[in-house]
């Protein structure tokens, strides 16, 4: 997932944009990309909208995406704090560093959902054994 | 994972098979919750057996939120038909060219964030698909090119 100010796609790609043709905005669209960008929705894809476990491969749907729910309006010292850390990983390549503001990013964005660290460990998958039918096999 | 609709029974086939052996744990734990939180219609009224009350937990606070679907929009991008030969091209010139994602396995560098165009164009000119003579494709609305937007691969996310 990533910003695009006016450059066109194959169908290859989804663009995702608000309603109003008005509001899709730089500084608006990239908020909603830190939230979209989280391991939350990714989380709530896997266990809620369309369930799978372990590394099981799900195409992206558009069905799947609109399902997931998150602020319409982010206010306050949070979007600042937001749009601080999203504008520095924009002018970062991929890499070590640019991992560790999306890490960043992240806490902003399960702070937006009131997540315990317990239920952010949950989310990034170190919070729980999920049980696998598979693994169950191998190790019996 | 159970479905409980009548639409996706290839669900309910392969979930069986992979969570036999543990279905009466699961199941005791959905019956603790209210299934009124458990089965859903937004989601097909599929139930993950495997989601227990921690994961209702999150998605609680995940529905104090609106849905993307009420102020968001999505689209595919430009569908070639039988003319992606004449509509995506590196060749610059003429007032229609306009720069394209084509996609990773075109040559693009497509990443979290931000990506790199890697020089193809779309010839975006809708008088090119001359449907009398058997051509097809769908350039969509200008609007969603030209305005700002975020673009999703739809086979590199991880979902």
């Amino acid at each position: 997932m990533f910003y695009d100010e006016s450059t066109y796609a194959s169908n290859n790609f989804f663009s995702l944009q608000y309603k109003d043709y008005d509001q899709n905005i730089s500084a608006k669209l990239k908020l909603v990309l830190a939230v979209i960008q989280s391991p939350l929705l990714n989380y709530f894809v896997r266990t809620f909208a369309c369930p799978r476990i372990g590394s099981t491969f799900i195409e992206t749907k558009i069905l799947h995406l609109l399902k997931f729910r998150a602020p319409s309006d982010i206010l306050g010292a949070t979007k600042a704090h937001l749009e601080k850390l999203v504008e520095k990983r924009l002018g970062m390549e991929a890499g070590a560093k640019a991992e560790a503001v999306e890490r960043e990013i992240d806490q902003v964005v399960y702070g937006l959902y009131g997540l315990t660290d317990q239920e952010i460990k949950i989310v990034e998958g170190s919070g729980k054994r999920k049980v696998s039918h598979a693994e169950d096999s191998e190790q019996n | 994972m159970l479905c409980l609709g009548q639409e996706d029974k290839s669900h309910f086939t392969s979930t069986v098979w992979a969570y036999d052996d543990v279905a009466d744990d699961v199941t005791a734990v959905v019956r603790a919750l209210d299934k009124a939180e458990v089965i859903l219609e937004e989601f097909e009224y599929v139930v993950n057996l495997i989601a227990d009350a921690e994961d209702f937990s999150i998605l609680r606070k995940v529905h104090l939120h609106p849905p993307l679907n009420s102020y968001m929009q999505c689209h595919e991008g430009v569908h070639t038909g039988n003319m992606r030969d004449v509509l995506f091209t590196r060749d610059s010139k003429g007032r229609h060219r306009k720069k394209l994602f084509y996609g990773a396995s075109a040559g693009d560098d497509i990443q979290s964030y931000t990506s790199h165009w890697s020089g193809w164009y779309v010839n975006y000119n809708s008088a090119l698909v001359d449907k009398d003579n058997g051509l097809y494709a769908s350039l969509r609305d200008r609007r969603i090119f030209d305005n700002p937007k975020l673009y999703i691969t739809r086979t590199g996310n991880p979902f």
